[in-house]
């Protein structure tokens, strides 16, 4: 059987690669070797301190594909102390962010990240909670700017109040998921809603609230 | 002074709140009464208890 690979790279976040390789499973280690595109990425993989065991056990000799695993990047990311993530993710904002208020978002982050490091009660920031509310952020356009703070937890919450019947508050609780509560006015008596859903769903959810009619700019 | 004990209407209660959940006004929001790890049930102190003489020196002494 021929050997087969495939191979991508790409650039999951600043400073950050994320490689997917696919093996012919048959292969072992040793045959993998010949291969140029193994040996670029043995060599790319290197350069980032990772130690060839864990590649070649995990990633090679056991034949990726046969289950989903992370790769060796993102178990590097893992590694990290969330202090660094969490500055990671602020710089990259500063550069990439397409918020128009990224610049007073990042020095409101980077705050809340001084007081957390200052506090040893507090929990820290959430680094998924803050890469999806930054993402958030960024996928709605004209998003007016909201009171941003940290719950218990340190996950990112945010609320946009207008008055006392147009309220929303978004606590981002994960990399996926979100709980928000939404105050919207109604001609009876005033709506309140709250769950736990996707981030993807949040906006499609708060529409019929007509959220975006006091929390987006015109 | 014991849990559950009355406190006087005219005497005052406060809450200290992490600097992380004030808003950029320091304004306090939903985030400071949510419940800490340590705490059954939402609470707060009786000022006149830390320091009936001070207003400064019993918030202070919430820190």
């Amino acid at each position: 059987m021929d050997m087969m690979t495939d191979i991508e790279i790409y650039n999951e976040d600043a400073g950050a690669l994320s490689a997917t390789l696919f093996f012919d499973l048959v292969k072992t280690k040793e045959q993998n070797k010949e291969n140029p595109a193994f040996l670029f990425i043995q060599n790319a993989i290197s350069g980032f301190g990772l130690q060839d065991e864990t590649w070649s056990n995990r990633n090679i000799a056991t034949g990726i594909g046969t289950e989903e695993r992370k790769s060796p990047f993102e178990e590097l990311y893992d590694k990290q102390p969330p202090e660094d993530k969490i500055r990671r993710a602020i710089e990259k904002a500063k550069r990439f962010n397409l918020s128009p208020h990224k610049n007073r978002i990042t020095n409101r982050l980077q705050y809340l990240l001084e007081i957390t490091l200052n506090d040893p009660e507090e929990n820290g920031i959430n680094p998924e909670s803050l890469n999806a509310f930054l993402a958030f952020m960024e996928s709605i356009k004209r998003l007016k700017y909201p009171d941003i703070t940290l719950s218990p937890a340190g996950n990112i919450t945010v609320r946009w109040r207008k008055d006392i019947n147009r309220n929303l508050c978004i606590e981002f609780l994960s990399a996926h998921d979100a709980q928000f509560v939404v105050f919207a006015p109604n001609p009876i008596r005033t709506l309140r809603t709250t769950g736990i859903i996707p981030i993807d769903e949040l906006w499609k959810v708060l529409k019929p609230y007509q959220v975006n009619r006091w929390v987006v700019n015109k | 002074m014991t849990n559950g004990s009355k406190v006087p209407d005219s005497d005052h209660i406060a809450r200290y709140c992490k600097p992380g959940t004030l808003n950029e006004n320091k304004i306090p929001t939903g985030d400071s009464f949510y419940l800490r790890s340590s705490e059954p049930s939402l609470t707060v102190n009786w000022l006149e208890f830390l320091d009936a003489n001070n207003r400064n020196n019993a918030i202070e002494k919430l820190r």
